[in-house]
């Protein structure tokens, strides 16, 4: 039975499992697994933006694309309030049904060149949504692009211009325009300005908080640059090796991580003032394991400076050890670790 | 800064790529110096030029590029040679390449052939620039592997790059770099490709061969937080040109010029409260051809001067000892050149 | 705003509001050769349809006097204003018995223009007798100078050459469109829907890659019915041939429908709630129809060789037809060579339109991807 237990959270996933099948041979036998998103569970808030972090293969932007069911979950759940106060369970709908709920949860993607069309103008890019989702009329359409255009900062009279026109920051408007079209109440941006320049991040960054606060959105932030979700997030999820690790307000995060990884994921983000260089450095040793061999017992035990043998031995769970902290570690509890704000 | 202590001393230097459709002027009129064992920061976005001073360094420029202009003294041992003005494939660049200059790049896959093992590669490298044989550079070859910290040298070395996971190649590429105890680094954003936690460790190794070989770096990267933590001077660039230089407490605390500035206003800060809107540079970088005139960066500067930013262009002049600065805000527009 | 930075930007609003064709076309007029060698394939073309007209000697009527004659000249400043043909004789050597021709100087035959001769049909379905040149000799009759010679039934070798360029282009246009039909259906299918049909269609392309194209030709070619129709068996021949060139179509088919499945604008149409068929039809054929363009002009000159290899085999179209390799099959042999040189010219158009397709081929993949 699907339920949302807490009225204020829009979505939640519980348990959401994503395999990839490894293939091998002549016939494509399966011969293993890639734990990619591996029983991780979390919740969003309405209006809220959740941080999404971890390194690259930690199973971030697959969870937030079973999310989208952009891919489909191996198991799991993932509980949709609609806008009509319906509660659906994504995870269980088919291909079909899915698609009336599509338009409330939008994405907008990491890559400004590959996520547009080069061959089509950006009132069929952006309209695209609409006319598909049943507005025929094309002066209604071009309406509606213009308002969206002006909305992220674009000038409606491009329309019929390509988008090999633009700069890597405005096609992102674009792509944020698009996600817009259909009025979302979910976004799930994955790595909106990982790949624009600096000076044009910040851009970027300021209109989505701007059209957070207008369209009452709500966000679900995957990112690996921990100062940009620092930034534009009100909660934080850190995942390792497809699990998820630890839960928490930004702030309370950055002050006082619970998890290790947290704490050695933060203190590696290099801080842009030479006059607070670390006088001692603690970075992690190793490599991340292996999402598709992943160690006995908690996966971060072989990098983990505080390990004792339950870790090698034992699964941690994730658990609320405070008020709104969760955190799936055996020493949580007793630990003192050490964030980067005060 | 007293001549004799300058590695290497570049001024003026202009990297030109003809093309169909014009001369794309990647670097046009860059200078800077740097000291031996010093660590140099060159900063900038897409299209500043800054992977291109570090290819024109060693005049491994890809094709149709070419030095246009300018020199690159290159001083050790009282010796003191323009690089811009030998032939690429000269022996005596040839010498200077790898065993004097080494570099790394961002992306340590490509840098690897994917049909010889990488420690075949590096044995290679040892024995064409120092006087081992195959026996000795063997030996240093392992003890490099365990220099950058890679574990299980004796039999890492027989691996293939796509045996190792991104951090080891680059522990590798760094390795190779080293071989010869270069006297400078040039690093091409190392750590780009990275996850934060590997980045912290290629940085720490970084640091520590340059303490324990004297070596000067040259770090080329966008990473704000990088040249902060790591470098001793830094060089700004913007669309092929030299904004800003200095030590990095001037740049980061003391800036003069306004793309500095906006550059680091615009970095989300793990300091900043959440929420908080950035400031911003506005507008974005113009494509390679069709750039501004007179200084490239009036139309999106917050101090722009009309008549005068617009119409003539900044020199890169010292301002004092250590910084040096372009833009007109700092020296006198009558005094330019047209 | 100077004049000049108003250039600019004009210029710059054509470019941003250029659709992927006018890029593509903007690309490739850059590629003189390629350029070059499209006019020449239209020229091909427009031989091929007006073939007739051209030639104004019937091409498949004999006229055994005249075997083996050399080819003649036009001169066209010989006394009078019209361009001239000196007379031939021909005669018996009488030690070789070979037929040896004459030129008689003093016999000047007039060429006109636009004459009427032998009976064809436009397009298939207008009559006309129109011809654009002949010569006119003493009787009055209206008769064609050889300007390529002769071949061993007197039949003029330029006017079966125009006529032979109708089968030997249009071979490779109904060839690569069969080929492009099954590249398109079986390479789309592997690529779309993958696992076991993607696995077998794979498979199939494999084993007939890895046939020896010559042996199995022979044998297919001579199993083609010795009485079939010059129309049956033009056909035949050139589904042979298909069956061969649609495994490259059908990778290129494939590779892009893999890659693109994977691209973010897919999976944005998709998560917009385009149906299926709207993201094949409207985002991912547009992406690879200009590089299958490109890959089909490439094809054609693959097809003509064939065609061309096969006929000179004997395997491929047989007379009646003319095709310029059935056209090559009479300079089989060295002796006749070496006689007869002029037999082996129908090679001349081979080359130079094999050339022209592949030139053209080239300009094509280099403007197919306007945005790399």
């Amino acid at each position: 039975m699907t339920q949302i237990d807490d009225q204020n959270n829009i979505l939640e996933v519980n348990n959401l499992t994503k395999f990839f099948p490894i293939k091998s041979g002549f016939f494509k036998r399966v011969v293993g697994h890639v734990r990619a998103v591996d029983d991780v569970s979390f919740t969003l808030k309405q209006g809220e933006t959740l941080g999404l972090v971890g390194e690259s293969g930690c199973g971030k932007t697959t969870a937030s694309r079973c999310v989208l069911r952009a891919i489909d979950p191996t198991s799991g759940q993932i509980n949709f309030t609609t806008s009509n106060g319906n509660n659906v369970d994504m995870a269980a709908l088919s291909n079909r049904e899915i698609r009336p709920i599509r338009k409330e949860i939008q994405m907008i993607f990491q890559d400004p060149f590959s996520s547009l069309n080069a061959r089509m103008t950006l009132l069929d890019i952006v309209g695209e949504p609409l006319l598909v989702n049943g507005m025929k009329n094309r002066e209604e359409r071009l309406e509606r692009v213009s308002e969206l255009l002006t909305l992220v900062g674009l000038r409606p009279e491009y329309m019929q211009r390509y988008p090999h026109a633009f700069s890597g920051g405005e096609r992102q408007r674009i792509g944020i325009a698009r996600a817009l079209a259909l009025n979302p109440r979910v976004v799930v941006a994955d790595e909106p300005v990982s790949a624009l320049d600096v000076s044009v991040q910040a851009q970027v960054i300021n209109l989505l908080m701007d059209l957070q606060e207008q369209l009452k959105l709500t966000y679900l932030f995957v990112a690996h640059d921990l100062s940009v979700v620092k930034q534009i997030s009100d909660r934080v999820a850190v995942m390792y090796v497809g699990k998820m690790v630890e839960i928490a307000d930004t702030n309370k995060l950055f002050e006082k991580p619970l998890h290790p990884y947290t704490e050695a994921l933060l203190n590696a983000v290099p801080v842009p003032d030479p006059r607070q260089r670390k006088t001692e450095k603690k970075h992690l040793s190793g490599e991340v394991a292996n999402p598709a061999n992943p160690p006995q017992g908690c996966y971060f035990n072989p990098r983990c400076p505080y390990v004792q043998d339950i870790c090698k031995t034992t699964k941690p769970t994730l658990e609320e050890v405070k008020p709104g902290r969760f955190v799936s570690c055996h020493r949580a509890k007793e630990l003192d670790l050490s964030g980067i704000i005060k | 800064m007293n001549d004799k202590e300058k590695l290497l001393s570049v001024e003026d230097l202009k990297i030109h790529f003809p093309t169909d459709e014009g001369i794309v002027k990647a670097v046009d009129g860059v200078s800077f110096d740097l000291e031996a064992g010093k660590t140099l920061g060159i900063v900038g976005e897409s299209g500043c030029g800054k992977s291109t001073v570090g290819k024109g360094i060693l005049n491994i420029l890809e094709r149709p590029g070419k030095i246009a202009g300018g020199n690159i003294f290159w001083n050790t041992d009282g010796n003191n040679v323009d690089l811009a003005s030998i032939p690429p494939d000269s022996s005596t660049m040839r010498a200077i390449r790898g065993r004097e200059i080494a570099l790394v790049f961002q992306e340590p896959m490509t840098s690897f052939s994917p049909v010889h093992s990488v420690g075949n590669q590096i044995i290679e490298m040892i024995m064409l620039h120092k006087d081992m044989n195959k026996k000795e550079a063997k030996e240093w070859a392992m003890e490099l592997f365990n220099m950058v910290g890679i574990p299980n040298a004796s039999t890492r070395i027989k691996d293939y790059a796509h045996q190792f996971s991104g951090g080891l190649r680059q522990r590798a590429m760094i390795a190779m770099a080293i071989s010869c105890e270069p006297k400078l680094l040039i690093a091409d954003e190392p750590t780009t490709a990275l996850d934060v936690t590997t980045q912290a460790q290629i940085l720490d190794l970084l640091q520590e061969l340059q303490e324990k070989h004297k070596m000067a770096m040259i770090l080329i990267t966008h990473n704000l937080g990088v040249v902060a933590e790591v470098c001793d001077d830094v060089a700004v660039m913007y669309l092929g040109r030299g904004a800003e230089q200095g030590p990095v407490d001037s740049i980061f605390h003391d800036s003069k010029h306004p793309y500095t500035k906006g550059l680091l206003e615009s970095i989300p800060s793990i300091n900043s409260a959440q929420g908080e809107r950035l400031k911003s540079i506005v507008g974005s970088i113009p494509p390679p051809f069709n750039r501004p005139k007179g200084c490239t960066f009036h139309p999106r500067c917050p101090s722009f001067i009309k008549d005068v930013c617009d119409k003539h262009t900044p020199q890169y002049l010292p301002l004092n000892d250590v910084q040096r600065v372009s833009c007109f805000l700092h020296h006198d527009p009558k005094k330019e050149v047209e | 705003m100077t004049t000049e930075e108003k250039n600019i930007l004009i210029e710059e609003d054509v470019v941003s509001v250029a659709s992927q064709w006018q890029l593509m076309w903007w690309r490739f007029k850059k590629h003189k050769a390629a350029l070059i060698a499209t006019t020449i394939v239209i020229l091909f073309y427009l031989i091929a349809i007006f073939a007739p007209f051209l030639a104004s000697s019937n091409p498949n009527e004999s006229n055994v006097p005249v075997a083996y004659l050399p080819p003649q000249t036009i001169k066209f400043f010989d006394g009078g204003i019209r361009p001239v043909v000196h007379e031939v004789i021909g005669s018996r050597d009488p030690e070789t018995y070979k037929k040896v021709y004459t030129t008689d100087p003093n016999n000047k035959l007039p060429v006109k223009f636009f004459v009427d001769g032998y009976e064809w049909k436009l397009f298939g379905f207008i009559k006309t007798t129109k011809h654009l040149y002949a010569v006119e000799d003493k009787e009055g009759n209206i008769i064609s100078p050889y300007l390529l010679g002769s071949d061993k039934q007197g039949r003029d070798l330029l006017a079966r050459i125009l006529i032979g360029t109708r089968l030997s282009l249009s071979i490779g246009l109904i060839g690569v469109t069969f080929s492009l039909i099954l590249g398109i259906v079986l390479g789309g299918a592997s690529g779309y829907y993958g696992g076991w049909i993607d696995t077998i269609v794979q498979r199939i392309i494999e084993i007939t890659r890895s046939i020896p194209t010559i042996p199995l030709w022979i044998a297919l070619g001579a199993s083609v019915p010795r009485d079939w129709s010059v129309v049956k068996i033009y056909f035949a021949i050139t589904i042979i041939i298909s069956l061969f060139v649609w495994t490259d179509l059908g990778r290129v088919v494939r590779g892009r429908f893999l890659a693109l499945r994977e691209e973010d604008f897919v999976t944005a149409a998709k998560l917009a709630g385009a149906s299926d068929r709207r993201i094949i039809l409207r985002h991912m054929v547009p992406y690879f129809a200009s590089h299958l363009i490109a890959s089909t002009s490439l094809a054609i000159p693959f097809m003509i060789i064939s065609e061309t290899a096969l006929s000179f085999l004997g395997l491929g179209l047989r007379p009646p037809a003319v095709s310029w390799g059935v056209l090559l099959q009479a300079a089989q042999n060295v002796q006749t060579v070496a006689l007869y040189w002029w037999l082996t010219l129908p090679a001349v158009p081979v080359t130079i339109a094999v050339l022209a397709f592949n030139f053209m081929g080239d300009g094509l993949r280099d403007a197919a991807d306007p945005y790399g």
